[in-house]
């Protein structure tokens, strides 16, 4: 067999690894730009294609390279049932189930109405009627608390809780108007309210011959925006009931549709009382798949390929997880800046012994806003979860991705929480928090420690006579140093700076030539030098010679433009929306302004700190908010 | 090379009487310097409003300039020491060598810190003396101005003569056509004469709201043409950027600029420090065997009690090294074969009173040296040639002149450091600063004059007595004669006397000799072969 992959970066990665291990020959996809992707695979050559998502491209790619299979790994393609057909059509294997149950549980309604008819629990809910008496009715059937939420809902708009049959009057009459303001329609629903839910997914595994088999729980309720950050096997704290109930229920609805590959099934399962409710199916592997593979000692890809093949699944019934496994998903994000996303070239990679590893990450690659945030999955296994938790936090913390700003100071972070710590934690868990500020690191130290172990040139006597003067000035070093957020220092350095090693108590750092990185708590701070004609350039400093103007806080492609020239603005008005690794940002007037001129229009792409709009005597800066 | 057995004991009393002596003359050559740097009356306060208008102090703004790791070989620092009522500290200006992308430059800065920048006839005299470095070395000029023009109280010093302001325009005019890239950043104003450095240079950077450039200014226009006009208006960055083109590039700060000039400087096309032509011999560096702050105990402090010349090569050169040519006659004179960081060079060394043998024998190994292309090191220490009937009838004179006239004629690269007495026609024998030595250093033990100034009392005194022809002359009118004379020559003779007066490229230390000597060596070795000198009519 020789399987396409088609996908990119670390999952790409991922899948050649079983097709070597099992003997099948790979090929790859890329899309010019994307860093590092031609060379995402280790062994494999790679095929050009105009985009992840081009199915004719990537079908033509399969045929091209003598591919007698295609495996989608996750996201593009992987639940869209036209490519499976299409893949199929072609001759070729897919890899991953039958298009029509992707197909079937990429619809939700559909996919509620199949579980409802397997006896899968749904989130008890009625939205039969907008009467006021038939809508309190329910209320009182499901149960307080309920929500109150506007049927075309989204975004968190109308959206109330009533704890109490007396709130639920108010509560309606609240989401009912803003769910009119929001979306022109003030339809609402009613349903349970969960005061601590948790997202809870059993991975299943089905084949053609009849067999459908769990393969345990994942807890994956550390999320924001529903972008999960911190996965582990199994769910910790389930009583067995909830445990066992949450597994059968799985297979039953994979039996329902004669599941024939990896899938997984989402619960969001109530703390306090273990009742669970179903949220939906993925068809096809999930990202963090590996924590139930180390737990396991399983390969799901290699279970997928044998399905696809048509053999018969092992019998999978009687295997129990053994230890615990924990993944942290690394994204390119500045966490204590309201995950914003960050940007950079990888400059230096160390990962530490022991862990499993996925990422397709390597020095030089460029992170850029086009694709998924991720960049890297951290997984460790231990024998119990306290153990795991600590492998993680040691690991973590001799982690170094340097060259743009990551996650990997938050996830040390969330090591010692105590919801995680216990193994209790809600899906509102990080909407309640602050992320902690990460230490700071002075760039002074950094061009100390560059000037410490970086002398002069020894090859004329110019550069071996440093710190030489006729007279009592001594020479200042001046060097220009750039943060992983792209902001500029100037670092001068007298003699005696330059006599010694700065201290850094409690960091580590990994110096090259022409950068630093240092390291505390998982968190790592990133400088390299800059030339001076960089550092000095003229407008490098900011705004100096645009005005006052609302600024790009980092690449984007400009979505919506709200304002045009000669408009009064205020304070928190939108001007601008720009998307950036697939999430909008809204870019918000300051205070009261007049724009002068709009320097962009929608599609346009932005650099970080290119001016979008223009304020004529503003007295005060309009500046980006997320 | 053998590794030279040095006799110095580093224990002795002697040395350490030396050394005590040779650290108070070091300490007060860096009060000295020092008080060039940000010394003299009020200069606190022009230092102060200089920071006040965001502006960057002479030296500082050479740093940001030069590149890191490197050194700054500053000139003259004491030039004008003791002049101008000791108001124009440094004389004014700062010059000196430093690398930008590891091209060597020659800076000639301003330092609007002392008499805002204004050029005394010192000023003028470091300027051109930095740009006959340039010149002799290969070097492109770097002109950070900031300066008010001619001082007029002394206009008659600085303006009409060869080597005066119109000189320094004739030689940047020059070396722009001969490819040695002349840069400005105006930085401050350049009135009149002062407009022609930025106008007269191949690229040139204004710094908005200080850099400005008129041949006449607001008051001067306003008293020819009955115009008014504000400074900027006339001659500021963005007129001149924008308008009248007098500059290249408009930047907003300093640093800005700064950031500009370091990428102009990678576009020059000149060779880097480390491109070292064949001819040079150059192997990599070494350290000296013996500490060379053992110099300080060697230099007698009595400067009657003489000091071997082979113990100080031993601590300027690599691995202490030295192949001495002709050891054993012509003593007076040590001469041989050494490397400084790297550089071979014909060192040439006095141990006194230069006598007809070694006149000679200096004379053949300068030929030698001519011969084989190898740069000159003189080592000044010597009271001058023999006298006496003796020495005359050996044909001192004629010997001495062969000496002279092989220094004069020589054309590989000529370094002079006086570590001691430049006495008489020594000082010529010995490459003084009339026989154009590269770069011209002096320790500050050194004395130079025509005689030491026991000698000139004497001598005087007798030429004044014999005057006399028989007259009463009272012993006390003799002893003022001889008190007088002894002065004149005490001060004259002084190196700070020299130093003031540029008779050298600065005071030095003696543990900075040796990294000196091979940051001037280092700029022959990327320059092409010089062409050898014509043969010479000797006197047999």
């Amino acid at each position: 067999m020789k399987v396409l992959i088609a996908n990119r970066g670390e999952i790409a990665r991922r899948i050649e690894r079983t097709c070597f291990r099992l003997g099948h020959d790979a090929v790859g996809i890329w899309v010019e730009g994307d860093s590092g992707s031609e060379h995402a695979l280790q062994h494999s050559k790679t095929v050009s294609v105009p985009s992840y998502l081009d199915q004719v491209a990537i079908v033509e790619a399969a045929h091209s390279s003598d591919a007698t299979a295609v495996h989608p790994g996750f996201g593009f393609l992987a639940e869209n049932a036209d490519f499976a057909n299409a893949v199929i059509a072609a001759g070729l294997t897919w890899v991953g189930p039958r298009p029509e149950v992707v197909a079937q549980m990429g619809s939700k309604i559909h996919a509620r109405e199949i579980a409802e008819a397997a006896g899968v629990p749904l989130i008890p809910g009625f939205a039969d009627s907008q009467d006021d008496d038939a809508l309190a009715a329910a209320a009182e059937r499901i149960g307080f608390p309920v929500l109150v939420k506007a049927s075309a809902g989204g975004g968190g708009k109308g959206i109330r809780i009533a704890r109490s049959a007396e709130d639920f009057a108010g509560a309606l009459t609240e989401a009912r108007a803003e769910a009119d303001r929001s979306f022109g329609d003030d339809a609402v629903i009613v349903e349970r309210y969960i005061e601590r839910p948790r997202h809870v997914e059993v991975q299943v595994i089905g084949d053609r011959h009849g067999n459908v088999y769990h393969l345990g729980t994942r807890e994956c309720s550390v999320q924001r925006r529903y972008q999960k950050l911190f996965e582990e096997a199994p769910a910790p704290n389930l009583p067995d009931a909830t445990r066992a109930g949450l597994h059968e229920a799985a297979v039953r609805l994979a039996a329902a549709v004669d599941y024939d590959s990896a899938g997984t099934v989402e619960f969001i399962v109530d703390d306090e009382t273990g009742d669970y409710f179903f949220l939906e199916m993925n068809t096809r592997l999930q990202v963090e798949h590996p924590v139930t593979e180390e737990v396991l000692g399983l390969d799901l890809i290699e279970l997928m390929f044998q399905v696809a093949q048509g053999d018969e699944l092992p019998d999978l019934s009687q295997v129990e997880p053994s230890g615990h496994s924990i993944e942290a998903r690394i994204t390119a994000e500045r966490a204590d800046a309201g995950f914003i996303p960050a940007v950079g070239t990888v400059r230096l990679l160390d990962v530490p012994p022991d862990v499993r590893w996925e990422s397709a990450l390597e020095v030089g690659v460029d992170v850029t806003p086009d694709y998924d945030a991720m960049i890297a999955k951290l997984v460790v296994h231990g024998s119990d979860r306290a153990d795991a938790l600590a492998r993680l936090r040691f690991a973590l913390n001799h982690l170094i991705i340097a060259g743009l700003e990551t996650t990997t100071g938050f996830h040390y972070w969330l090591t010692d929480q105590p919801e995680i710590v216990d193994g209790r934690v809600t899906t509102r868990f990080l909407d309640e928090i602050d992320p902690p500020a990460m230490p700071d690191m002075n760039p002074v130290a950094a061009v100390r420690l560059l000037e410490a172990l970086n002398r002069g040139e020894e090859v004329s006597v110019w550069g071996s006579v440093d710190g030489f003067s006729l007279t009592p000035h001594g020479s200042a070093h001046v060097q220009g140093v750039r943060d992983a957020s792209g902001e500029l220092h100037e670092v001068v350095l007298g003699p005696d700076d330059r006599a010694s090693a700065p201290p850094i108590d409690g960091w580590t750092a990994s110096v090259d030539n022409q950068a630093v990185a240092f390291t505390a708590e998982g968190h790592t701070q990133f400088f390299e030098s800059v030339p001076r004609t960089e550092l000095w350039a003229a407008g490098a400093s900011g705004r100096s010679g645009t005005g006052a103007a609302l600024m790009a806080p980092f690449p984007a492609a400009v979505t919506e433009v709200h304002v045009s020239p000669g408009d009064e603005v205020v304070g928190d008005q939108v001007l601008v929306v720009i998307e950036a690794m697939k999430m909008l940002h809204s870019l918000k007037a300051d205070g009261a302004a007049t724009v002068e001129d709009v320097l962009v229009s929608v599609g346009d792409q932005v650099t970080t700190a290119q001016p979008l709009v223009t304020f004529a005597d503003s007295a005060e800066d309009g500046e980006a908010t997320d | 090379m053998r590794v030279i057995e040095s006799s110095v004991s580093p224990s002795s009393p002697m040395f350490a009487d030396n050394e005590t002596a040779y650290h108070e003359l070091v300490d007060t050559l860096r009060e000295r310097q020092q008080f060039a740097i940000d010394g003299g009356r009020g200069r606190e306060r022009s230092i102060q409003r200089h920071h006040s208008r965001g502006k960057v102090l002479v030296r500082d703004r050479i740093d940001l300039v030069t590149d890191n790791h490197t050194p700054f070989l500053e000139f003259s620092t004491l030039a004008g020491w003791g002049k101008y009522d000791d108001e124009v500290p440094g004389a004014g200006i700062v010059t000196g060598i430093g690398l930008v992308h590891g091209v060597p430059w020659v800076f000639i800065a301003n330092d609007a810190t002392v008499k805002g920048g204004s050029l005394v006839p010192t000023a003028i005299k470091k300027h051109v003396r930095a740009q006959d470095i340039a010149l002799e070395n290969g070097l492109g000029v770097i002109y950070l101005v900031d300066s008010g023009g001619a001082f007029l109280p002394l206009q008659d010093e600085i303006f009409p003569d060869k080597d005066h302001f119109g000189g320094g325009f004739y030689r940047q005019a020059r070396m722009s056509a001969q490819g040695l890239p002349q840069l400005s950043v105006v930085l401050g104003p350049c009135t009149a004469g002062g407009a022609y450095v930025p106008a007269l240079s191949d690229e040139v950077i204004m710094v908005e709201g200080i850099g400005r450039i008129f041949l006449g200014g607001p008051p001067i226009v306003k008293a020819a043409l009955g115009e008014i006009v504000d400074q900027d208006e006339l001659g500021g960055a963005v007129k001149h950027t924008r308008v009248s083109g007098v500059s290249d590039y408009l930047a907003q700060t300093e640093r800005e600029a700064y950031g500009k000039l370091r990428e102009i400087c990678e576009t020059v096309n000149q060779r880097r420090i480390t491109d070292r032509q064949p001819w040079f011999d150059w192997q990599p560096s070494e350290e000296p065997a013996y500490p060379i702050e053992e110099l300080y105990g060697i230099v007698s402090a009595d400067d009657r009690i003489p000091f071997d010349a082979v113990d100080i090569i031993a601590r300027l050169v690599d691995g202490s090294r030295f192949a001495a040519f002709k050891p054993e006659w012509g003593e007076s004179i040590v001469t041989g074969f050494a490397r400084i960081h790297g550089h071979l060079t014909g060192i040439i060394a006095n141990n006194g009173i230069i006598f007809s043998e070694s006149a000679l024998k200096a004379a053949h190994f300068i030929e030698l040296c001519e011969q084989r292309r190898i740069p000159l090191v003189f080592l000044q220490n010597t009271s001058g040639y023999m006298v006496g009937s003796d020495s005359e009838a050996g044909g001192i004179a004629k010997n001495g002149a062969k000496m002279v006239a092989a220094v004069a004629n020589a054309t590989v690269p000529k370094y002079t450091v006086l570590i001691g007495g430049s006495y008489g026609a020594g000082n010529y024998g010995m490459c003084g600063r009339g026989f154009a030595p590269r770069f011209l250093f002096a320790w500050p033990n050194s004395r130079i004059a025509t005689m030491a100034a026991d000698t000139a009392e004497t001598v005087l005194v007798d030429i004044r007595r014999a005057g006399m022809k028989g007259a009463e002359t009272s012993e006390d009118e003799l002893a003022e004669i001889a008190r007088s004379i002894r002065e004149q020559y005490e001060t004259q003779s002084d190196p700070y006397h020299a130093t003031s007066r540029l008779w050298d490229d600065g005071l030095i230390d003696p543990v900075h000799t040796r990294d000196a000597l091979g940051l001037c060596l280092s700029l022959a070795a990327r320059q092409d072969e010089p062409a050898p000198g014509p043969g010479l009519v000797y006197r047999m």
